[in-house]
Order: structure tokens, then C-alpha cells, then sequence
């Protein structure tokens, strides 16, 4: 008994119908009108058992880690399991015939929804693409294909002495091309930057289905042309599907060392991490953490011993820095910063299980077994946040903001984290979080509407609204707001490589519709 | 229980949506479909009871292949094999069986056994057990090692020593497959037969010698409040090593040590089977072991069902033991060892046999 039901979930798009589509056939396409026959073209293309249409398989891929309640689950028409380059190219070809919208997708780990089929269409779970394709090892290169995570990579040059260092929390499921698409950050990004650092080429297809490389190739950058590369990264899919990636790695450090150092203020942790780059110390990682926002990184302390670590009362920020290289040199800068810290009003963090229960959640996961700090944290509430990017200089004035308008929302704020994500600068990526009930429609709804206010007064700060989210549909209505009469310039640019606009449509800019 | 008690574990999983339960999942890395994972399953459980999601023959076929090895629950804090299990429970209440299931769970009921066979006691002939007026402790071997491994299990009970161990005339099945497969009635029938075995004859102690009626008894004595103490052969070894009722050499080469699902990670005993291999082999650990082990392929009715998966799976672990450099792959488990056997390329020996050599 075949059947055809439409999606109970608020429409974004009324010129879009959602559609369930249970049992999917060639004799149910025809009751249909045929308007299904795209899929057909797919098996025909990739074979049967790459083209997933089930309803349990499809209602897996209508959500990521974004805020959202069980009613914003938006499954695609069809999930493609590809293989290959030409897998993606043939699927995209077929997309671009028939003008259907084409999302692809890695661990659907995003905070905001980048990679959630909003338009249905088909859905590119890419990470049945996870080869490894060449260890360069001389010349410190990788090349993968684009659904690898970034374990994996870092599993195939660990022997080497190699790893990539642009790592967000999500590591072990995150793949190279969603880090390259959402822009993501890393824990290591005072040294090593994002991932635009250690990006030197790409392969991509195009919204017509053609297969492109862009980048120079090994070679750490170039003058030559326009850096075409470089729109990829944070183009949330919206300009193809990344199916190949060369990235540079770097030797691994012999030791690293952790310290969390208590400041008056998040001001004066800023002033004092200034002071160390003007002393010439390399910092691998540093993190500014307001008091509130420690809670959240202290899961496992708070599992050994029952209660929150004790932070005195005069504390502002908790900086959590990283040095890493030889021991002598590591030793040498720890005890540099440490005693610069001692003359502006820092204090080090004694009670190493603090240090190490924040070093566990941000970095080594090594949470004791059956207990993982995500899905235990997150019963009744779950971490959203907005990720905006402000001055160096603004970092106190823009807390009030976060504090003032999650209060104006009426959200229970989990703190403001400043990442130093520009290598060898201040350079702050800020993730503003909450605790978001995703039971409750209204509160997610509150949430949304603090993301707006929130990116909108990043602009105002001479900032920027997102730093390692990009925009989502979550931005699309106040896109302009930060990018003005450029946002016709980027329209141009994603028409070029996607016409028809059925590239992850709704994100960025509104879909155009139309298709099938 | 039912499958709207899990609502709020799977709603939790939806919310948190972190996926680590992807990175070791051994069906997962072979199949590569969000599907087959523990965040996938726990979606789909989220949409079939908020009326989103049907059932189907292809739910479940792609749901009966998981070994409920529990790799996915080590890096989470949902009890995902235990949701699993009530999926399946869940298929075969709505008419979703997998023929192959159905009857070896016919096979359970009619026989003792899923195989089928009548023979289950050949392997105990000769040895003098005692009587249940002579002792309170209960031996149970289970059906895979009496059938599969019966000189391992004669030379487990010689260690023991037979006169202080009683047997089952004709053992009532643990319900270890029936439980996995998800057929409720047949299992809580075996359950409440075992339970009165035990009340009847005032067991107080039961040595098992395969880790799937190790978990299996262990769970029902819980949930039927019985305070019966339940322990693994190995764990019999270590405390007969640590009173000098054993010696034994180290006459064994390079060994490495698989880890079976129910008795490492889902019963945490780790160190024990570690401490008797090192004391008589060259032992070197796998890179995934302990709470990390890999799984054989062969659990949760995988092996009957999908021979295929299941192999594939099992290569991948053989490759990790001769990564490490040993001769031997020394287990504990009649379903890992069979998985082993069956691949190849390196020696497989149980653990008890291992012992033996070393006493021998």
C-alpha cells in the first residue's frame, strides 16, 4: 500500500511541499505523476543499494545538534550513500536536470543547522566517502576524500609523527569537508589558526555536476589567479559538494602542558595574553572561559567528586592555556607566562582535576566509559549558542550585551567562551551559549530570536555575526544587515557555480525555488 | 517496559546528537549509513513513537544488524544496547521476524538449544559431577561450548574439579539468544523455569562458562531479586592462582587476547583474564581492548542472520591481532572463537585450553 502524506512541520518555503515518501517504487512514481523519477535516474546511476528512501532512513538526516524541537525534523525525499567523485557528480547531474535541491552532509553535528535538508530534495551522506587517498609524508601533506573525519585523518598520520591541529570538539565524527564548509574552529587555533590555514586544495562538484579542483595543489599558497579555494570554506555546501581535500599537517609536538590561570576580569586576560605574544612566547591554545562557563567544562569533575570545583569569588575569566613543543622549551614559556601572570593579577588554577576535567571535555574525550559527557549533560536542556566575532578590544562590553539580552529572552545563559582562533594574534571566535529547552517550542523559538539580537550587536561591535557556524537559514533574513550591497556580489558568485540554485538552498540566502 | 519508556533517552540522543557513537561502531564502519548507528536507531525509535516513522521489513532488517556489542554505549551515557533490545522486542510484536531468528528461537524452545540438537550432554560423559545434596554450586555450560567445544569444557570442569560442581539434568537454556532477538514471551518462559530450577534446588552459586549466559543469568537473577552469586570460569582461575591451588608456566609464545562483548565491556571483567595470560605467554594487547574491544561480529544474532556482515567484521579483528605480533588469539567465548576459527590466519585458542597447556 503505497501512499503519499505531506509533513506536518511549519513550512519555511509555501512554494515547497515536504513530502514523506514511504515505500518508494516505479509503479507508486507513476500514481504520482511521475514526479519522483528523478530518484529512479539515481538507482539507475548509483545503484540500489546507495539510494536510501525508507522513512526511518530518511527521518535520521532531518536534524543536526542545532536548538530545535522533535517537530523541526526535516527529512529529505532521498539519502545517496556515495562512493566516489563520480557518484556525487552523476547524483548532482541528475539534481540540476531535474531542479531538485541537493544537501550534502557529514557528522550533522552543526549548532545551527547548515547541513539540515530544509528543502528536502536529496541528501549526500558523505561520509561513506572517508578514504584516505595519499600520505605525503615529506611533504607533510594529506589528501582524503571529503566525508573522512578529522580522526581519521589524524589516525592515518599518527605514525608519521603527523597530525592536522585544526580540531573542533567534534573530531571524532566531524569530516574534512564539513570543517572546510561550516568554517569550524579548532582548540588549537592560537598556533595553528582554522582550517583555512592548513587548506592547500579542493575538489568540488558544482551545482551543474561538473568536478572542479581548486588551490595550488601542495604548495602552502599562491599569487596566482583568484583564491576561488577560499569560497569554500564556510560556503555551507552552497556552492557544491566537497568530495576531496588536501590539507598540510604538522609534526606533533613532544609535550604539552595545560594551565588554567583565574583572572579578575575577561579584559585583563586579554591584556595579559597580549602581553605574552608581545614577549615572543608561542601559545598552542587559549581559551577564555567567563566563571558561569566553566560549569559546563567541569562534567567529569562533577561526576568524581559530586559538586562544582570552588572558583574564588573575585574571578572574572578562567583562561585555560596550552603550550606544546620540546620539554625544555615548554617548560621554559609555562614558567615565563606564569610569572608574567603573577604581576597582572592571574592566579593558577592548583587543583590540576579541574585543569584536566576541562582539557577531557574539550579535548582528549577520554570520559570514563558509559559516560560521555554530551548525552548526560543534556536530558533536560541542551547547549545552543551564537557565534559571533567582536574586536579584541570589546570583549567586556559585548559580555554585557550576551548577559542583558539572554536575560531580555529570558534563557538560562551556560557563559561566554572567547576561542584565540587567529594564529599568533588576539583573535576571538566567541560561542555566547544557553541551556536551550528543546521540548518547548517557545523557548527554542526565544532562542532563535536571541541568535538575531546577538549577531545583529556583533556587527555593531565592528564585528562580524558568525565565526565558526556560518549563517544557516538561521541568518538569511538579516544577512544584509552585516554584508550590505556585497550580498548581490555573493548572490552573483553562487550562481556561477550553482544556477539553478538547488546547492543547500535556504541557507545563506533564501531558496528561488522551483524544480521539480 | 515498552518502547515509549525509552522516550526520553531517545529524545536525549536527539538533543545531544553528538555521534560519538559512530567512531567504533563495527557495523557502522563497514556499512557507513547513519542507519546502522546508535544515533541513527534512536532517531528512528523517536519517530516511530512520535508516529513519524513505521515500521517496516526494512527497519528491520537494518536493525537486527547490531551485535549489541555495546561499542556505541562505552561512549555514551544512554543504555543503547538496552534500547536495542526493546526495538526488537517492539519488530517482533508487530510481525518484523527475521526467519533465520525465528527458527533458532524455535529451535531454543523445542530443543534447549538454537542448533537444534539433542546432544547437549555427550560432552559431560565419564565425568562424575556431585550431587545437588552434596553441593549448592551449579556449573552451566551452556549450548555453544557443549556442542562446539566439548573437550575445552571437560578440561574447564577437570581444573575445577567435577566433585564439587553440580550439573542441570538437562540444562534449561539461559534464553541469551531469545533475549537478543527480541521474543519476549519464549524468554521470560525460560526465565521463569531457570528462576524455579534455582529456588527448588537452593542454588547459592553459579560458575558459566560462555559470557552470553553469564550476562544473560546475572540480568534475570537481578531483576527476579535473587541473590545468587553468579561468576565466570575465569574468574574461578584467578582466585585458584592467588591460593597456589594452580601453577602454571609460561610455556606460551606470543599471545594477544580478544575481549568478548558480554564478559569485557558489559560485565567489566578485564584484568582478570590479563592476569592469568601473562603469567603463561608473551602477552601483548590489541590496540581497541578492554572497555574499547572490537567486536567478533558473531553477537545478537548477527552470524545467523547476516553471515556476511558478520565475517566482514571478524576479518577486521584478526587483523588487529597480528598487527600486534602474537602467534596465538586466545578468547574466552565459544561464539568470538568459532568467528576466529572460521576466518583464520591465525591460531585461535580459548583461554581455558590455554591454561591447560600451561599446566599440562
Amino acid at each position: 500500500m503505497y501512499k503519499r502524506i505531506f509533513y506536518p512541520f511549519k513550512n519555511p518555503n509555501p512554494t515547497q511541499k515536504y513530502v514523506i515518501y514511504y515505500n518508494y517504487s516505479v509503479s507508486n512514481n507513476a500514481q504520482f505523476g511521475g514526479i519522483y523519477v528523478y530518484i529512479d535516474k539515481l538507482r539507475e546511476k548509483l545503484g540500489t543499494e546507495k539510494v536510501l528512501t525508507e522513512d526511518f532512513e530518511r527521518y535520521v538526516y532531518g536534524a543536526d545538534w542545532s536548538p530545535r524541537t522533535k517537530d523541526e525534523i526535516f527529512p529529505p525525499d532521498v539519502v545517496i550513500v556515495p562512493k566516489t567523485t563520480e557518484d556525487v557528480a552523476g547524483a548532482v547531474t541528475i539534481a540540476y536536470e531535474h531542479g531538485i535541491p541537493v544537501t550534502a552532509g557529514g557528522g550533522l553535528t552543526g549548532m545551527a543547522g547548515g547541513a539540515v535538508p530544509i528543502h528536502a530534495g536529496i541528501y549526500i551522506d558523505a561520509t561513506s566517502m572517508n578514504k584516505i587517498i595519499e600520505v605525503d609524508v615529506r611533504n607533510q601533506t594529506v589528501r582524503a576524500q571529503g566525508g573522512a573525519t578529522l580522526q581519521e585523518i589524524n589516525d592515518s598520520v599518527k605514525d608519521h609523527g603527523l597530525w592536522l591541529p585544526n580540531l573542533p570538539e567534534s573530531k571524532w565524527v566531524c569530516t574534512i569537508g564539513s570543517e572546510i564548509a561550516c568554517d569550524n574552529d579548532s582548540t588549537f587555533g592560537m598556533r595553528y589558526g582554522k582550517i583555512l590555514n592548513a587548506l592547500l586544495s579542493v575538489q568540488i562538484v558544482t551545482g551543474t555536476g561538473d568536478i572542479l579542483e581548486l588551490g595550488h595543489r601542495k604548495c602552502h599558497f599562491t599569487s596566482s589567479g583568484y583564491k576561488l579555494k577560499d569560497l569554500l570554506v564556510g560556503s555551507e555546501g552552497t556552492l557544491g559538494v566537497i568530495t576531496e581535500a588536501t590539507v598540510k599537517v604538522e609534526p606533533i609536538p613532544d609535550e604539552r602542558r595545560v594551565e588554567m590561570i583565574i583572572f579578575p576580569s575577561m579584559g585583563t586576560a586579554v591584556s595579559y595574553l597580549d602581553r605574552l605574544l608581545k614577549a615572543g612566547l608561542t601559545v598552542e591554545g587559549a581559551h577564555i572561559n567567563c566563571k558561569r562557563r566553566l560549569k559546563f567544562y567541569t562534567h567529569a569533575y562533577r561526576k568524581k567528586y559530586g559538586k562544582d570545583p570552588e572558583i574564588p569569588d573575585w574571578a572574572g575569566a578562567l583562561l585555560a592555556i596550552i603550550f606544546a613543543g620540546d620539554k625544555e622549551v615548554v617548560d621554559f614559556e609555562r614558567n615565563y607566562a606564569l610569572g608574567i601572570a603573577e604581576n597582572m593579577e592571574g592566579e593558577l588554577v592548583k587543583e590540576r582535576e579541574i585543569v584536566e576535567g576541562w582539557w577531557i571535555s574539550k579535548h582528549t574525550l577520554e570520559f570514563p566509559p558509559f559516560k560521555q559527557k554530551w548525552p548526560d549533560s543534556q536530558r533536560e536542556k541542551k547547549f545552543g549558542a551564537v557565534d559571533p566575532g567582536i574586536p579584541m578590544g570589546r570583549l567586556e562590553e559585548f559580555y554585557d550585551v550576551f548577559v542583558k539580552t539572554a536575560e531580555k529572552h529570558n534563557l538560562q545563559i551556560l557563559g561566554m567562551n572567547a576561542y584565540l582562533e587567529h594564529p599568533n594574534s588576539i583573535g576571538f571566535s566567541l560561542s555566547c551559549a544557553l541551556f536551550v529547552d528543546y521540548h518547548d517550542q517557545d523557548e527554542v523559538n526565544r532562542y532563535r530570536k536571541y541568535f538575531e539580537d546577538m549577531a545583529k550587536a556583533a556587527v555593531d561591535f565592528e564585528g562580524t555575526m558568525s565565526t565558526y557556524m556560518s549563517d544557516t537559514d538561521l541568518k538569511v533574513p538579516y544577512f544584509e544587515y552585516e554584508h550590505g550591497k556585497s550580498t548581490e556580489y555573493m548572490k552573483k558568485v553562487k550562481e556561477l557555480f550553482d544556477p539553478k540554485g538547488i546547492m543547500n538552498p535556504g541557507k545563506k540566502f533564501k531558496y528561488r525555488g522551483g524544480g521539480k | 517496559m515498552s518502547l515509549a519508556d525509552y522516550k526520553e533517552d531517545v529524545e536525549t540522543c536527539f538533543g545531544a546528537s553528538c555521534g560519538f557513537c559512530e567512531r567504533k561502531c563495527p557495523v557502522y564502519q563497514i556499512l557507513k549509513k547513519k542507519t546502522f548507528t546508535s544515533r541513527g536507531r534512536n532517531r528512528a525509535i523517536l519517530g516511530i513513537i512520535e508516529g513519524k516513522v513505521k515500521p517496516s521489513a526494512a527497519l528491520a532488517e537494518a536493525y537486527y544488524q547490531c551485535m549489541l556489542c555495546g561499542c556505541c554505549e562505552r561512549w555514551c551515557a544512554l543504555p543503547d544496547t538496552e534500547i536495542e533490545r526493546e526495538l526488537r522486542k517492539y519488530l517482533v510484536e508487530e510481525g518484523f521476524e527475521i526467519e533465520k531468528h525465528k527458527k533458532n528461537v524455535e529451535n531454543v524452545m523445542k530443543f534447549g538449544n538454537p542448533y537444534g540438537k539433542e546432544d547437549l550432554n555427550k560432552w559431560r560423559e565419564g565425568i562424575k559431577f556431585a550431587s545437588l545434596k552434596e553441593t549448592d554450586t551449579l556449573f552451566f555450560a551452556g549450548c555453544t561450548m557443549p556442542l562446539r567445544q566439548p573437550e575445552t569444557l571437560r578440561r574447564a570442569v577437570e581444573l575445577l574439579g567435577p566433585e564439587k560442581l553440580a550439573v542441570m539434568d538437562e540444562e534449561i537454556c539461559c534464553g541469551s539468544y531469545v533475549l537478543r532477538t527480541g521474543y519476549e514471551k519464549e524468554y521470560n518462559e525460560l526465565s521463569d523455569r531457570f528462576i524455579k530450577y534455582l529456588k527448588d534446588n537452593e542454588i547459592k552459586k553459579i560458575i558459566t562458562a560462555c559470557p552470553g549466559c553469564h550476562t544473560t543469568i546475572s540480568e534475570k537473577l537481578e531483576k527476579h531479586g535473587l541473590e545468587i552469586e553468579v561468576t565466570h570460569i575465569i574468574q574461578e582461575y584467578v582466585e585458584m592462582l592467588e591460593k597456589h591451588k594452580l601453577t602454571v608456566k609460561k610455556l606460551l609464545g606470543k599471545a594477544t587476547y580478544h575481549d568478548p562483548c558480554h564478559l569485557g565491556r558489559l560485565e567489566d571483567l578485564i584484568d582478570e583474564p590479563r592476569e592469568i595470560l601473562r603469567q603463561i605467554s608473551d602477552f601483548r594487547e590489541m590496540e581497541n581492548h578492554g572497555y574499547d574491544s572490537n567486536c567478533c561480529g558473531a553477537g545478537g544474532g548477527v552470524r545467523a542472520a547476516y553471515p556476511e556482515l558478520s565475517m566482514e567484521i571478524a576479518k577486521k579483528r584478526i587483523e588487529e591481532a597480528k598487527a600486534t605480533g602474537a602467534e596465538i588469539l586466545i578468547s574466552s567465548c565459544p561464539f568470538c572463537e568459532e568467528q576466529f576459527k572460521t576466518i583464520g590466519g591465525i591460531a585461535v585458542m580459548d583461554i581455558i585450553d590455554a591454561i591447560w597447556e600451561a599446566v599440562k
